[in-house]
């Protein structure tokens, strides 16, 4: 059973799972998603996002715990709940014999829009190139848009966007973010998956990180950024072992980097660590905030030294951790 | 003009029930037209059929000389099979067809329960079925008429029209199938395969008469083959038809609600 959602969330699961057979595609996941906000489901392919985003909106059960949207139970108000629902899915598909604009017509009418010239007016902006050709003589990037109006169409309360900007050239993605952003101070809430870090970064308010069904990170991308460690990348007059550094608090990694570079993982006590740093003669220095992208593959990289360290780096929990070594 | 599934569905049918009504007007016209000079020629060539055999295959040898007996086994007799190609088309493409085309999970993320969605298909397809009975009707009657073959209208009418009930039996088996099974080929065989062993199972009971006691399982045990111009109409069996397609349509219902979209 779902726990009914607070005023300013519009999206809450609790304990979300979902199995098949003895695959554990979705495992006990807890969402808050906020009224207004663009929130990025980061994950790769088959980490449970499709699986999640499906349960959502009632296209499978879940196998155990709930979720509400606009505070109604998934379970209990399907209907009522996708009335105020945009979706674009991952593996996308329509009706190939129908042109965009009778595809338009027919999806506004299933949520009792007659007036389409929103669609019309997002077609435009995304330069979709023949609306009344059929679908299927398009390209997959005009599909793509498409399938991105039809979600935006009946300006619903919350866009589900599943991979939405795959086969989309990067002037269209820039086009796509600024229609999401724009979405966005009209009061939709955004909720979209995929596997591209940069656009996250880009236009999230917040963002999760799911690893093989399970939630890993949940937060904005500024808490994500504040809480993962400075790199601190040096190169000294004189050579320098990194192990010098090691052993220093707050030092969660330390190794050679290139041209001689010693490269410092530093989440804490960083007057401490720059003090022993300039006790060598300093050629060059740099202090970096890890991307996302960066953040994200600490979470994902399963193999070799170097994931470890950026899993310690990261501050894993130790349940966490023991899934990351293994 | 789509506003909703059944306009949609019936958007998507008009060919094909296009073609089935030109293609099938055509042909019951034909059959029905050709039969005094068929008569002429032959002097009566159906009455030279081994009367078992014809029985077997037909249903009612008495008439097998006659209009009645030559169009019941020129027209009547392949007329659900007629019926059944369509039906079986376009049913599995109902939902097992949209689900291989991946439009399905679009489609049921729209704020339309999913009774509805089954329901406006149904409807659809079943009044494309009608379409293509009353071109099956309209073409024999008129092929009758202007033949001036010597055959009561009415009764040939409503003998090609009692393809219905055997229409509504099918229409709710083939969206069973395609609700159950996710995909358009495996719900097709199966329709076909229960349709065609049906047929023949009927048939071979006139050869083997222990076959008999499995026949009544099977819809073409209650096919009229031919009423009312071989024997009088027996409605119950027509509604025993009607009844089962209804059964098999709230069972498709069930099949569909509990259905997960996986892909």
């Amino acid at each position: 059973m779902a726990t009914p959602a607070p005023i300013d969330s519009i999206l809450i699961t609790n304990k979300l799972t979902k199995t098949f057979g003895k695959v554990v595609a979705v495992d006990h996941i807890d969402l808050d998603i906020r009224r207004g906000e663009i929130f990025g489901f980061l994950g790769p392919n088959g980490a449970g996002k499709s699986t999640t985003i499906r349960m959502f909106l009632g296209l499978i059960r879940p196998t155990e715990g709930g979720a509400s949207i606009f505070g109604k139970d998934i379970r209990k108000h399907g209907n009522e709940i996708r009335r105020g629902i945009g979706y674009l899915p991952g593996e996308l598909a329509m009706y190939e014999n129908l042109s965009a604009r009778q595809y338009f017509a027919y999806t506004g009418s299933l949520y009792g829009v007659d007036d389409i010239s929103f669609a019309l007016a997002i077609s435009d902006r995304l330069k979709i190139s023949d609306l009344d050709a059929p679908i299927g003589s398009l390209s997959q990037g005009n599909k793509q848009k498409v399938g991105i109006v039809q979600a935006l169409l009946h300006k619903p309360a919350l866009v589900i966007l599943d991979e939405p900007t795959n086969a989309l050239d990067p002037l269209m993605r820039h086009e796509l973010y600024e229609i999401l952003l724009l979405a966005r101070e009209e009061g939709m809430t955004v909720f979209f998956s995929s596997h591209v870090l940069a656009e996250a970064e880009r236009i999230c308010d917040r963002v999760a990180i799911i690893r093989e069904g399970q939630l890993i990170r949940v937060g904005s991308v500024a808490e994500l950024k504040a809480t993962a460690p400075k790199r601190l990348v040096a190169r000294f007059a004189e050579p320098v072992e990194p192990e010098a550094f090691a052993s220093l608090s707050g030092v969660t990694a330390a190794d050679h980097a290139e041209d001689g570079e010693i490269e410092l993982m530093v989440r804490e006590n960083l007057d401490e660590v720059l003090r022993a740093v300039t006790q060598h003669r300093i050629v060059d220095f740099e202090a970096q905030d890890l991307s996302l992208e960066e953040i994200f593959l600490g979470y994902y990289e399963t193999e070799g030294d170097k994931s470890v360290d950026l899993a310690e780096a990261l501050d894993l929990e130790p349940r966490e951790l023991a899934v990351e070594q293994s | 003009m789509m506003q909703n599934v059944f306009t949609k569905t019936l958007y998507d049918l008009r060919w094909t029930v296009l073609a089935f009504v030109a293609g099938l007007l055509g042909l019951a016209f034909f059959i029905v037209y050709i039969y005094p000079s068929v008569a002429n020629a032959q002097g009566g060539m159906l009455g030279g059929l081994d009367p078992e055999a014809a029985k077997a295959l037909l249903g009612n040898v008495a008439l097998a000389g006659t209009p009645e007996g030559y169009i019941n086994i020129q027209l009547i007799s392949f007329a659900p099979l007629f019926l059944a190609v369509f039906l079986i088309i376009v049913t599995s493409a109902a939902i097992a067809g949209e689900d291989d085309a991946k439009t399905l999970g679009t489609l049921l993320a729209r704020p339309v329960p999913r009774w509805r969605i089954l329901s406006d298909k149904a409807l659809a397809i079943g009044l494309g079925m009608l379409a293509i009975v009353a071109a099956l009707v309209g073409g024999a009657v008129l092929g009758a008429w202007i033949a001036g073959v010597d055959i009561s209208l009415a009764d040939l009418a409503l003998a090609v029209a009692l393809t219905i009930p055997f229409g509504i039996w099918l229409l709710g088996f083939g969206l069973f199938c395609s609700a159950l099974f996710g995909s358009r080929m495996v719900a097709a065989l199966i329709a076909t395969g229960v349709v065609v062993f049906s047929y023949m199972l009927n048939s071979s009971t006139e050869f083997v008469h222990s076959l008999e006691q499995y026949n009544r399982f099977w819809p073409f045990f209650y096919y009229a083959w031919g009423q009312p111009m071989t024997d009088p109409v027996k409605w119950i069996n027509a509604g025993v038809l009607c009844l089962a397609g209804l059964i098999f349509f709230v069972l498709a219902l069930v099949a569909f609600q509990r259905r997960e979209v996986t892909g």
